[in-house]
């Protein structure tokens, strides 16, 4: 049994204009300690696939399919039950560090509260558990710095405060939305190292969501790309990046060549993401495919396996090309 | 705790059309537009809709209930003065106090704000704080000062008024006009060599139409408080012109024996005042305008 | 902190000599004297009368005078109430004015908290329509439109309530709510703007990925930040209860400050007049000197940046 299967996520919001649907047909597994990453454009889902297995979608939104944490269904189960496994089984590091913390608490109270809420730890054990937590994340004088506010931190300090907080009840599983999108380049490595390392160290499964293929493919052992609220392609990470078998996948690995090759021009997915509120029939992408066949409009393709010759690696893709190979 | 909205596009519509759909949307808001609608009208019709004048008196006739059949609507007070026309002439001061008091204070806020926030720097700082020191002023009670100092002059009520409430206004346009001033369209003028004045009238006024509309259906209400205030202590408009403030007062007296002096003009002035705050919060909910108060 | 207390406490001065000047000089250049009014005096009783209130003396020396005496806390004598000092009226009657205006503002904030809060939580039901609407009339229907309808009811109709005076627990609830209602009102629309803002915070979200229940990180994390416009507010509504209470202590009879402040008004009695405007503006200035203080304590961020 894998740590988290997925299988079926449909994430909806109902509007004056009609339903419309975020995530659709998601399915995938997390092992014990394994690492997925999952990449796409803004608007392809996967922040609410994240909030998703997190419960902490909005009131309004419809979760339909089911998301299972070590055999225990999530989806539907009491907040009760959802609030003891939030911060102590699933943990989650959110996008922006600036306002992610509580500006009128000290940070050393915002790490405390999940060892006393989960750990039942006094306020003084708390205390000196945090601190341990800040120098395990690498923040300087922890002693006097968790007396600190927020606002006497830098954005990456921040940050390293907020996977401290997360990883302070040892999570079975960390969700990393966007962890670095917010920094400057040079802390972006050293809290993307921090991640990798302290995951390692503590056993925890990783799901990182980024749209940089780039970071993504270095940090996590597997990789799904996400277009449409839908699952486009999902296999090792080395093996989705050299073979890339999805047009859409291919699509952003040409736009990551030219921004590292720096050959001249951009490369640009031609064509808009598409409008949730209306969105394209059949596959999500076929109005920006270039390799776009006649029944793409029609027919949703199904996720199935990619099969080379000899080959046993668990690589999928929701593609009619391959369906004609 | 809305983790990650929806943001779809929509295509083609200007802010102005969405807003006005949101607004039609808003029941509160179109009721509240409709009333003040009718009110208006009859505020302004008045003099040809009351078969009375306000000021005639007629002693014979005096505190008489309202009725349909005696030719007065709403009764008559204890000098035989019909309530009706009263109310309705009543309503023109109120009404014009809180429109020209509200253009007097829109027009100091405005330009005092959008100077302040294009210009920045010292300038600002030093305007800013002009603002701020006078906020700290116990204002009610310097109006109270002038009409006993300068006797009751209806102008001197207008402008008063107005100078007081362009406070927020300009603390409003100031820190919309930061925000705007940070924004590629004038930086883009600046370059091309537009002068500073030219900006400020060409492109910063403009784009602050969505906050001043707001604020100025939310002014308009306080000021008409205001007026109503002063005229119910005696101190604002004096006979013979009557406002619903002093309508209120003199009906409070009578208020046992010949409720419908209190009752019509207090209807007619909390209708009103309800209709505007109810637009102004539609208003701003339609046009997405946050108040920015602690801009400073 | 003590820094920035000093440094505020400092800046209050200019405001509070703005005050005093202003109010001088408005006075002074008024058309005709205060005693113009009164029957035609011979020239030379007008003159000793005007001696005697050092009106003969050039105007600067004059408010050199005034603001000699207002520091020491004496705004000289009335001109209507001969032979009483304006600073006597005031501390006679200002202690009324003070219950009434604190019953208000407790009220006001007990009840718009309250309200804010729980209509914020449950956002667009019966119950957070319901008050927003009432919150709206509370707005909308002035202080002195309502009190008379209120006495009406209550006094007059029901005869649970006194109608006016000074006598007694039972006299300070017609007065005190109405002049509360208002502030109530808008307290409790702050509130809920405020208390939907931090709802749809980012750390809201974070605590609630830590495990908080939805009560919890509500209590926990959004009192604070929810609470800190309604601090800012206690300022205004300050001024806006004493306002207020002009009008109010006139319809219920109550011999408070705002009931000289009209009667000097409308008696041209201008050393009262002076006095009072002086005094509430203090008020004023000291209510968000306080208010200032109180927000740096409880905002970190501002506390630092002093």
């Amino acid at each position: 049994m894998s740590l988290l299967e997925v299988s079926q996520l449909k994430v909806s919001y109902p509007t004056r204009d009609g339903v419309f649907d975020v995530v659709r047909d998601l399915s995938f597994e997390l092992d014990e300690a394994d690492s997925l990453g999952i990449a796409g454009e803004s608007g392809s889902g996967k922040s609410q696939t994240a909030l998703a297995i997190m419960g902490l979608l909005p009131a309004n939104a419809q979760v339909g399919g089911s998301i299972r944490l070590d055999g225990q269904e999530l989806i539907g189960e009491s907040e009760r039950v959802l609030d003891r496994l939030r911060g102590k089984s699933l943990a989650m590091v959110f996008q922006d560090p600036m306002s992610a913390l509580n500006p009128y608490m000290t940070v050393g109270r915002q790490i405390g509260e999940v060892l006393e809420l989960h750990q039942g730890m006094s306020a003084n054990e708390a205390a000196k558990r945090s601190c341990e937590l800040l120098q395990m994340t690498g923040i300087d004088e922890p002693g006097r710095r968790s007396k600190a506010y927020p606002h006497q931190f830098s954005g990456g300090q921040r940050q390293r405060i907020l996977i401290a907080m997360a990883l302070a009840c040892g999570p079975r599983l960390l969700i990393a939305d966007e962890p670095t999108t917010a920094l400057d380049v040079t802390v972006q490595k050293k809290i993307l190292e921090l991640l990798r390392s302290l995951c390692k160290e503590t056993g925890t499964a990783l799901i990182l969501i980024s749209h940089d293929l780039a970071v993504l493919s270095g940090m996590c052992r597997n990789l799904m790309i996400m277009y449409g609220g839908r699952e486009m392609e999902r296999g090792p990470s080395q093996r989705v990046l050299l073979q890339p078998t999805h047009p859409y996948t291919a699509a952003l690995l040409r736009t990551l060549e030219d921004l590292h090759g720096g050959a001249g021009a951009l490369a640009v997915i031609p064509g808009e993401p598409p409008d949730l509120r209306n969105p394209p029939g059949g596959c999500p992408f076929h109005p920006r495919c270039s390799e776009v066949l006649p029944h793409c409009s029609k027919e949703i393709p199904r996720t199935r396996p990619v099969r080379r010759i000899g080959d046993k690696q668990s690589h999928w893709v929701a593609c009619h090309l391959e369906q004609e190979q | 705790m809305n983790g990650g909205g929806i943001n779809a596009t929509v295509g083609g519509r200007s802010l102005w059309q969405n807003a006005g759909e949101r607004l039609r949307r808003n029941k509160a808001a179109m009721f509240s537009l409709w009333l003040l609608l009718v009110f208006v009208v009859l505020v302004v019709a008045g003099p040809w809709l009351a078969q009375h004048d306000y000021t005639q008196t007629n002693l014979s006739l005096g505190s008489t209930a309202p009725s349909l059949a005696g030719g007065h609507w709403f009764g008559t007070d204890a000098l035989g003065r019909d309530v009706l026309a009263r109310t309705l002439a009543g309503g023109r001061i109120s009404l014009l106090v809180g429109l020209v008091a509200t253009l007097v204070s829109l027009l100091i806020g405005v330009f005092w704000g959008a100077v302040a926030g294009y210009c920045g720097g010292r300038v600002d700082a030093l305007m800013m704080r002009f603002v701020d020191l006078l906020y700290a002023m116990p204002f009610m009670f310097f109006v109270i000062l002038l009409m006993v100092v300068f006797g009751r002059n209806i102008l001197l009520i207008f402008v008063a008024i107005g100078a007081i409430n362009w406070l927020d206004m300009a603390r409003i346009v100031r820190g919309q006009t930061i925000s705007l001033r940070h924004r590629e369209f004038i930086q883009a003028a600046t370059l091309m060599g537009a002068g500073t004045l030219t900006i400020i009238v060409r492109h910063v006024i403009p784009n602050l139409l969505g906050v001043v509309v707001v604020y100025v259906t939310l002014t308009i209400p306080q000021v008409m408080l205001v007026e109503s205030f002063l005229s119910y202590l005696g101190l604002g408009v004096q006979e013979p012109f009557t406002s619903w403030g002093a309508l209120v007062n003199q009906g409070a007296l009578e208020m046992e024996t010949a409720p419908w002096l209190l009752g019509f003009p207090a209807l007619f002035l909390a209708g009103t005042l309800f209709c505007f705050n109810f637009i102004g919060d539609g208003l701003r909910d339609a046009l997405d305008v946050k108040s920015d108060e602690d801009g400073w | 902190m003590l820094a920035f207390t000093l440094k505020r406490l400092l800046s209050a001065v200019p405001t509070l000599l703005l005050v005093v000047a202003t109010t001088f000089f408005l006075i002074r250049i008024a058309p005709g004297g205060p005693f113009d009014s009164e029957r035609n005096l011979p020239p030379d009783i007008q003159a000793n009368i005007e001696r005697s209130y050092h009106l003969d003396e050039p105007l600067l020396q004059q408010f050199g005078r005034y603001l000699k005496g207002v520091v020491r806390g004496d705004f000289g004598p009335s001109y209507h109430y001969r032979d009483r000092d304006v600073s006597d009226l005031i501390a006679e009657s200002f202690p009324v004015s003070f219950k009434l205006g604190m019953t208000a503002l407790l009220l006001a904030l007990l009840g718009g908290v309250t309200a804010g809060v729980f209509a914020a939580l449950r956002r667009n039901s019966f119950s957070d329509h319901a008050l927003m609407s009432l919150a709206m009339s509370g707005i909308s229907i002035p202080n002195f439109v309502l009190a008379p309808l209120l006495v009406l009811l209550f006094a007059v109709h029901l005869n649970w309530l006194p109608a006016g005076g000074w006598r007694g627990l039972s006299s300070v609830v017609l007065p005190a709510f109405t002049l509360a209602l208002p502030q109530a009102a808008y307290i409790a629309r702050l509130t809920r703007a405020s208390l939907l803002d931090v709802l749809g915070s980012d750390f809201l979200r974070t605590a609630r990925a830590k495990g908080l229940s939805r009560s919890q990180a509500v209590w926990r994390h959004a009192m604070k930040p929810t609470l800190l416009p309604v601090i800012s507010y206690l300022g205004p509504a300050t001024a806006a209860l004493l306002t207020g209470s002009v009008v109010i202590e006139q319809i219920f009879q109550i011999p408070g400050l705002g009931r000289y402040f009209v009667t000097g008004a409308l008696n041209r009695d201008y050393t009262l007049v002076m006095g009072v405007v002086i005094f509430y503006g203090a008020l004023i200035i000291m209510m968000n000197l306080l208010v200032d203080l109180l927000y740096a304590w409880l905002d970190p961020r501002s506390r630092q940046k002093q």
